[in-house]
């Protein structure tokens, strides 16, 4: 017995125990239905984002921009502050006509990735095009824009587009010429679990660990969200304000409550949102909380944005289960990330 | 837990090395995303955690460029008020016209409003006040040097606006001001009937040395009666 013991807590089983859980954690293929839901989410996001931007488009790119291409080129090469590495080509280009067909081209781009269309190549053809645009764009940005270029970035890790897409429906169609073709099946991936599927997830997942935990604990270093009156600072501020709700002001114990649980809920949801216990209540105060903010403070791309995010936690077997016994014979037993 | 077949690397991943490489890369990934929030909330009156520098420094240019430089603080670490600013177009042959920005009237959808109401807030984060550095700053080469480019910032910022704002009103004079809106307190709004949109919640921010309005330096301020006088109500 205590021999065993001792084996147990020997040094190299200890780290061989941590090897095996890290490979676990990353390289255990999973299945990418998940992430094409979020593809499709996070994709129209961000073509909306560009239509939005499209019916203002020479105020925010070229020379005459709230912010022109000389000031964002200095702004980011160190003519005031330390230079740091954002670069965009955006900012070198004054013809209007070249911005527009490259607003253009993402427009196209983007909506090829939401629906699903060759996604392998414009997954990060329209990540590399909203990096060139949030440099750009410098100023003008927000949560969502950090959320949505985030997101568009590990969802062309993996194979976003293997299922609910049109390479979903292309790969049907020409089933003979795929199967033949090495390149063709790198085009367009079949929906078996895959590696690169779970990496991708993981890495949303554990970005949005990191997103709660500082934001909660930059909370945590205000005194309105120890007394809580954070909320009420939030819902009287009339510039966000889409619906008011400040009649909130009338129940300090409600209000105050909402403030503490929502510090809380930041703080510890890079540790609750693991285990399949508290899980769903962490997902259903994220749902409550950016719900709150898409509806009553106004920003309802970004409240939207944050839930799609949060569905990198709901296992693909979830997304899949209407669907077993027309896919592939592994859904039969469908894998979990949990 | 997944079958046998399926929890079964594939060839690729057999090599142990093609994994190890894979890990160092996952590391440094994270490592980046978790860098610069780590800087930033360690920021202080003196300046940045110098370890928490030193952590951020290997993956400070992969984070830039890949826009994984974020703070995260989201109404943090207090709800503070909001800013917008305005702008007062003028000429000789036309009456003058004045508009806010954001204006969620002017300003649909609210995406394009937000994308406003953001600049606004740029305008004001980059604020530095005129004039030379103060008196303990100028004994130090380096940070006067930074006082003065952070005035400079703010200069390029607010006149690339009002050359933005020069190109939509052509032939006309521009001027903009900064308004701070902040919210009632509590016993404000319940006890003293201040609306979140009343007059004396909205304060111009002027361009001056010490913040007043007596000094003799500004160079973009609307003539108004007063800070109540001119505003109207925020559209939302």
């Amino acid at each position: 017995m205590k021999d065993r013991l001792f084996s147990r807590l020997a040094p190299l089983d200890y780290g061989k125990s941590w090897v095996d859980a890290w490979d676990h954690f990353w390289f255990t293929p999973t299945a990418p239905h998940t992430l094409a839901v979020i593809r499709i989410a996070t994709g129209s996001l961000l073509l909306y984002s560009h239509l939005v931007l499209a019916a203002n488009l020479s105020s925010f790119l070229g020379d005459s921009a709230w912010i022109n291409n000389d000031t964002i080129a200095s702004i980011h090469q160190g003519d005031f502050t330390p230079p740091d590495a954002a670069r965009s080509y955006l900012w070198n280009i004054s013809s209007p006509a070249l911005l527009w067909a490259h607003h253009l081209l993402t427009i196209l781009v983007t909506a090829c990735f939401a629906v699903g269309l060759f996604t392998r190549l414009t997954a990060p053809l329209a990540w590399w095009l909203q990096l060139m645009l949030v440099h750009r764009l410098t100023g003008t940005l927000f949560g969502f824009d950090q959320v949505t270029t985030m997101l568009t970035m590990y969802l062309m890790l993996g194979p976003s587009g293997a299922v609910f897409s049109v390479d979903r429906l292309l790969r049907r169609r020409f089933a003979g010429k795929v199967g033949k073709s090495r390149q063709l099946q790198w085009l367009l991936p079949d929906d078996r679990p895959s590696v690169s599927a779970n990496i991708a997830t993981r890495l949303i997942q554990i970005h949005l660990c990191i997103v709660y935990l500082f934001g909660g604990l930059w909370k945590a270093r205000g005194t309105s969200w120890w007394d809580g009156t954070a909320i009420w600072f939030a819902i009287s501020n009339a510039q966000y304000q889409s619906i008011d709700i400040t009649w909130l002001g009338r129940y300090p114990r409600l209000f105050s409550l909402l403030a503490h649980v929502t510090v809380f809920w930041e703080v510890f949801y890079c540790a609750l949102v693991w285990p399949k216990l508290t899980r769903p209540i962490v997902l259903v105060i994220a749902i409550a909380v950016h719900g709150g903010i898409a509806l009553f403070l106004g920003m309802i791309t970004f409240g939207t944005i944050m839930i799609v995010a949060n569905l990198a936690f709901i296992p693909p077997t979830w997304w899949m289960r209407s669907r077993v016994g027309e896919s592939s014979p592994e859904f039969a037993h469908p894998p979990s990330i949990a | 837990m997944l079958p046998d077949r399926l929890n079964a690397h594939p060839s690729w991943l057999a090599n142990p090395r093609v994994r190890f490489v894979l890990s160092v890369l996952l590391i440094g990934h994270v490592w980046a995303i978790v860098g610069r929030p780590l800087e930033f909330a360690t920021q202080g009156p003196f300046g940045t955690s110098p370890s928490a520098s030193a952590i951020y420094a290997p993956v400070r240019g992969y984070s830039q460029f890949a826009y994984l430089d974020h703070g995260y603080a989201f109404f943090a670490p207090d709800p503070g008020p909001s800013h917008f600013f305005e702008a007062l177009m003028t000429s000789k042959t036309a009456p003058p016209e004045e508009l806010r920005f954001p204006d969620l009237a002017e300003q649909q959808p609210r995406l394009l409003y937000h994308r406003h109401f953001m600049l606004a807030e740029f305008l004001n984060d980059v604020y530095h006040p005129p004039g030379g550095p103060p008196k303990e700053i100028s004994e130090n080469a380096i940070a006067s040097v930074q006082w003065m480019r952070g005035r400079n910032r703010y200069e390029a910022v607010r006149d690339s606006i009002l050359n933005h704002l020069r190109q939509e009103h052509p032939g006309k004079d521009v001027a903009i001001r900064r308004v701070e809106h902040r919210q009632p307190g509590l016993p404000e709004f319940n006890e003293g009937g201040i609306g979140t949109r009343d007059p004396r919640l909205f304060q111009v921010l002027f361009d001056t040395i010490d913040g007043g309005p007596e000094s003799p330096i500004v160079p973009e301020v609307i003539p108004t009666d007063g800070p109540g006088e001119s505003q109207t109500e925020p559209a939302t």
